[in-house]
């Protein structure tokens, strides 16, 4: 019997791991988390390796029927969300802790209220076809094997090993752990610090004056390959031609009709748009949470204060390991 | 690949994760093996925190892991080693003949390439089959060759209108380039005809058919070569 049956699929359900490195000049996207700090902190919290395979919930999660105990831990986006027991009471399941569930249990996830993606861990990681040796769903390219797609209901899911997680016995911890400041819907507008793309200066200065001061808000085409931003339109008095090259996520990319285009998780390895800015890693986490009608504001900074704010998340999630270590 | 060691590349961030080194005068006097070559050197360094090297056009990108390396020391060091490597001759690449079949079927665009071109669509065939591709970068899709060494008679532009399906295997052209689109994809580029060989397959190793540097030639086969109703199509 499988480990856990999918009642109800959610928005968009995806098995996502620390993602596909390796292989872009074959012309294969990096995938993995549009969260990747979030993807860490659950892996931790379950008592997973930071990369283990873990379900990236979006905007509205699933229902799912575990058949065994599991030690689960949810990060990310706060999803209301409930384990429904076998004995059919209901608690509900916090974000950012390590809870204990027993066999035959129901965990239901409702609306994300901050943040858009939720990250579900399970103790041993989920487990599943892998391809160019990860796990991570890549809906275009169909990636990994026949799975590369978002959960189904009806579906059914492996886990890793055989460990069983706790004494079947419902255990929350009485603490949680939260390392990221969600966007709430509607609520302030979101910074992203960007360091300057090759083709920034190419920029005319009214639109330089736009991409520094200006507000942009996510449309509705935003996926796991990018976010096309409306907002204010930037212009370049020669656009150059470009041949494709490598692009990363967070790369923002000016499209011809005036408008950036923010790449993400499922970017393809290269593209030919100008390049104005480049979102920095630490920012990439808070970038993967927000969802259509969001509002950004992109800031430049230099490349020592993208190393020390990297650095700071690093010792958040430092500080992570080293109080599990104590619990 | 051997070239002048004053031609150095510029060193360009790609934010705080990769790092590219962009050469400016590729078009002049750089040979077009040299960036394969060195995108296979900086490869096989294994450097730690380094996840991905893919090649350009006219750059190679190495993207890393900022929490294992750091972009500064990174670039300072490839360009050092880019001296001395680019002043070296070196070969790179391997020759792979693929099977394209031109047909009514496969190769919707064909008549009107060779009449933009003004030959027959068998003297067509017959230039590319002459043909000595080289893959430049493989992008826009897992296995996707970006292949220069298209004849200047052939340079036509993309389709106004891309087309939303294009079968698995077709070979196109566009602006100067060619390419062979590995999966079913929305295109722009004129199809000429198609190949049964499986550009990218996850299960193979390497599971793409090309690389950056390989070089590419054309064995045509199909009821449009040679005689048959070919003459009709004329």
């Amino acid at each position: 019997m499988s480990a856990v049956t999918v009642l109800r699929a959610g928005t968009l359900t995806t098995v996502q791991d620390g993602g596909r490195p390796g292989y872009g000049h074959l012309g294969v996207s990096v995938s993995g988390p549009m969260d990747p700090l979030s993807l860490r902190l659950a892996n931790l919290l379950a008592g997973n390796c930071e990369d283990s395979a873990v379900l990236e919930l979006t905007l509205v999660g699933p229902a799912l029927l575990w058949h065994r105990s599991v030690r689960l831990a949810v990060a990310g986006a706060t999803m209301s969300a409930c384990i429904r027991l076998p004995d059919g009471s209901e608690v509900e399941l916090p974000c950012g802790c390590p809870v204990e569930v027993p066999a035959g249990s129901v965990t239901d996830f409702g609306e994300a209220q901050r943040g858009c993606r939720g990250y579900l861990a399970v103790r041993g990681g989920f487990g599943g076809a892998m391809t160019l040796g990860s796990r991570s769903a890549q809906l275009r390219s169909g990636f990994p094997g026949n799975c590369g797609r978002r959960l189904e209901r009806g579906d059914e899911l492996e886990l890793c090993g055989d460990s069983e997680g706790g004494n079947g016995e419902l255990v929350v911890a009485g603490w949680f752990v939260r390392l990221l400041d969600l966007p709430v819907r509607g609520g302030e507008t979101q910074v992203l610090r960007c360091l300057p793309g090759l083709h920034l200066t190419q920029l005319d200065s009214p639109s330089m004056d736009r991409l520094a001061n200006g507000v942009f808000e996510l449309s509705t085409d935003c996926d796991r390959m990018g976010y096309r931003l409306t907002g204010p339109v930037l212009s370049m008095p020669t656009v150059p031609q470009l041949r494709s090259e490598a692009v990363v996520p967070g790369t923002l990319q000016l499209s011809p009709d005036g408008r950036l285009l923010m790449l993400m998780a499922d970017c393809a390895p290269t593209g030919g748009y100008p390049r104005v800015g480049h979102v920095i890693s630490a920012d990439l986490p808070g970038a993967g949470q927000l969802r259509p009608g969001d509002r950004v504001r992109f800031r430049m900074v230099s490349v020592e204060q993208a190393d020390r704010a990297l650095a700071e998340q690093e010792r958040a999630i430092a500080g992570v390991r080293a109080m599990l270590a104590c619990v | 690949m051997k070239i002048d060691e004053q031609i150095l590349p510029t060193v360009v961030m790609l934010g705080d994760a990769a790092v590219m080194l962009r050469w400016e005068c590729v078009d002049e006097d750089f040979p077009e093996a040299t960036i394969p070559a060195i995108r296979q050197l900086i490869s096989e360094l294994r450097l730690r925190g380094v996840r991905d090297v893919i090649p350009g056009f006219e750059s190679v990108t190495v993207c890393f892991n900022p929490r294992q390396c750091r972009a500064v020391e990174l670039a300072e060091f490839l360009t050092q080693q880019v001296r001395v490597w680019q002043t070296v001759e070196r070969t790179c690449g391997r020759e792979v003949r693929i099977s394209v079949r031109f047909s009514c079927e496969d190769s919707p665009d064909l008549m009107e390439v060779a009449s933009f071109a003004g030959m027959s669509v068998q003297d067509c065939i017959r230039v590319l089959a002459g043909c000595s591709f080289r893959v430049r970068m493989i992008g826009f899709a897992p296995g996707f060759p970006y292949l220069s060494g298209l004849p200047e008679c052939l340079r036509i532009p993309r389709l106004a209108t891309p087309r939303r399906s294009v079968p698995a295997g077709s070979f196109a052209i566009a602006a100067g380039q060619a390419g062979i689109y590995p999966q079913s994809s929305p295109g722009g580029w004129r199809l000429l005809g198609r190949t049964e060989q499986v550009l990218f397959d996850p299960c193979r190793e390497p599971p793409s058919l090309l690389q950056a540097g390989d070089v590419v030639r054309i064995d045509p086969c199909g009821p449009l070569v040679g005689g048959g109703i070919a003459g009709a199509v004329r």
